[in-house]
């Protein structure tokens, strides 16, 4: 063996140091990164007074007018965010019931390399699509009452389709991952294939599904592009139904900071909003982390 | 064995069953035992002799496993079951199966005993229910255990607990057979011990089972009939007694005496 180039000790102490500074560096990211949002975004009601009551409770958006009042933003997030997911679940969940317990060869070959094609697909196609079928196709169901076809609705499609990919892996890995001993034990006290698959295999990886469903809607409430452009994304008031136009929290951030001057009440208003975002996905990521220790508590 | 009439009653018999596995490789080559009700018959033999194979014949466990072909005839209660329209679903509430290693499902102890009756439609109401948990329980003696955490997940017991509880939950369908493929493997010597009198004890309710082992110690302890496999073959079967303490086949004497497995 060739001669080392420094003393085994000094390598660990470099290896060391290299390393702790890469977690160092990240750290400050993050951290950096919090603060920022936050004190930008507090200072909306710490420095330019707006009531934080009335901005998380007020029914109307009007930047210019100096009216902030988030509802309808939020809501509107939670809607289109909850429609993919109610369009996305059972889709997923049946194509990885499919693949794992039916046809593990079709699955695993050719359907599941296709599903992640797919996840590498840029937002603004998927908005772009929505934008020339989705609408059209919401014109042609719902006639005049759609109007341009932007609305919820459409929103929430486009997003159950960019979501689906991830839920989809995730709970195809979910399913592969329960041991094959708990199908035997089942088939074992005589249950057919489908009471198998529906009460002990769907339950047995319940948490990864979860964790699955979690990830695929933090995604859809993050989304602003591929919504933005499918949504609607102008109106000031609260969305009367699923059919019309409104703006989320993430399409009132992309559209409203290119006429906001730096510093100004409005600017700092929309700082608010992402400060908003960003404690709403710390939720989302704290019930992953829930859910991840709770399942690993009933494993053994 | 010739079975006298009216002595002891065969539950199941196979008569030259052989298994392939992906259509041509024969694991196992043709095998006749029959089982009868009350007793408990080991099989021994070095790993990889087809122990499980057979074991997996006897409630069609292997049709689960595709490309797999078994062959010859299963009678059970006087009826061959391998037949192509055989309902194995029925045939497994009567023919139970524990495996090596425990699998409680992920639900309170409770419903993993009520789980199966429950999907045959068999619970009527709550009190049933709860005195066929207790019974189950008792039988494979783990009431006392779990009496007072019920409602708890089956994964926070103990390994022996939890393969007792997957014995519970096969005797809450009332089966006449059961089928145990090593199942202390995973065990420490203490609930082993356990199991084995369980085994013992329901045996005694008329029940019969069938262990794989590859613990000699355990056969004679637990066993009234053995069997011993080797490479694919039943090669001798007997009473315990006979099998350990007078061996025909010098392959079942070199076993014995560990010159191999
Ligand atoms: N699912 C399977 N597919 C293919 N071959 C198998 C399968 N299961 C077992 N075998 C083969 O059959 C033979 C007997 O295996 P097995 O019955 O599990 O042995 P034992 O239980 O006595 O240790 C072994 O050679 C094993 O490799
Ligand atoms: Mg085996």
């Amino acid at each position: 063996m060739a001669k080392r180039l420094m003393p085994k000790k000094q390598l660990e102490g470099v290896g060391l140091t290299l390393t702790g500074a890469c977690v160092l560096l990240v750290a400050l990211v993050v951290i950096t990164l919090i603060f920022m949002v936050a004190q930008q975004g507090l200072s909306a009601f710490f420095v330019d007074g707006i009531n934080f009551f009335s901005f998380i409770s007020g029914t109307s958006w009007v930047p210019s007018d100096g009216v902030y009042g988030a509802l309808p933003l939020i809501v509107t997030s939670f809607g289109v965010m909850l429609l993919a997911t109610l369009f996305t679940l059972p889709i997923a969940l049946g194509s990885a019931i499919f693949v794992v317990e039916v046809q593990p060869g079709f699955g695993r070959r050719v359907f599941q390399p296709l599903v992640e094609l797919l996840m590498g697909i840029p937002s603004v196609v998927y908005g772009l699509i929505g934008l020339t079928v989705v609408n059209a196709a919401m014109r042609a169901i719902f006639g005049d009452a759609a109007g341009t076809g932007a609305g919820i609705l459409s929103g929430g499609i486009v997003l159950a389709v960019m979501i689906l990919p991830t839920v989809t892996t995730l709970s195809i890995d979910g399913l592969a991952a329960v041991p094959n001993e708990y199908r035997e034990g089942s088939y074992a006290l005589g249950c057919t294939r489908w009471q198998t698959v529906w009460h002990v295999v769907l339950r047995s990886a319940m948490p990864s599904l979860m964790t699955a469903v979690i990830l695929g809607m933090t995604r859809a409430f993050g989304e602003a592009l591929a919504v933005q452009m499918v949504i609607g994304g102008v109106e000031k008031v609260m969305p009367a139904g699923l059919l019309s136009p409104a703006a989320t929290l993430t399409t009132a951030l992309t559209s409203g900071f290119s006429n906001a001057t730096t510093g100004s009440i409005q600017y700092h208003a929309l700082w608010a909003l992402g400060l908003l975002l960003m404690a709403m996905s710390l939720v989302f990521i704290l019930i992953i982390h829930v859910i991840g220790a709770k399942g690993a508590k009933n494993r053994d | 064995m010739t079975p006298t009439a009216g002595e002891c009653s065969t539950l199941l018999y196979t008569k030259d069953v052989t298994v392939k596995y992906d259509y041509m490789h024969e694991a196992l080559h043709p095998t006749s035992l029959s089982f009868d009700a009350g007793t408990v018959t080991a099989l021994i033999g070095p790993s990889g002799c087809g122990k499980s194979t057979y074991l997996r014949c006897l409630n069609l466990m292997n049709r689960e496993i595709p490309r797999c072909v078994v062959e010859g005839e299963i009678h059970y209660h006087d009826h061959d079951v391998n037949t192509p329209d055989e309902n194995l679903f029925e045939l497994r509430k009567s023919i139970g199966m524990v495996f090596q290693q425990p699998t409680p499902f992920r639900k309170s102890i409770r419903e993993n005993i009520l789980f199966a009756p429950k999907r045959h439609g068999r619970i009527k109401n709550r009190a049933e229910a709860d005195e066929l948990v207790e019974t189950s329980l008792r039988q494979a003696a783990l009431w006392d255990e779990v009496k007072d955490k019920l409602n708890q997940s089956g994964f926070g017991l103990s390994g022996g607990q939890q393969q007792r509880l997957c014995i519970a939950r096969t005797l809450a369908m009332k089966p006449d057979v059961v089928l145990f493929d090593e199942p202390c493997s995973a065990l420490d010597p203490i609930s082993t011990y356990s199991i084995e009198e369980t085994i013992r004890s329901i045996a005694s309710t008329g029940i019969c089972c069938i262990i794989v082992t590859h613990n000699m110690e355990q056969a004679t302890r637990v066993s009234d009939r053995t069997a011993f496999f080797y490479v694919g073959n039943m090669v001798e079967t007997g009473t315990t007694k006979q099998i350990f303490s007078a061996p025909n086949d010098q392959r079942l004497a070199d076993y014995l005496s560990g010159r191999f497995g």
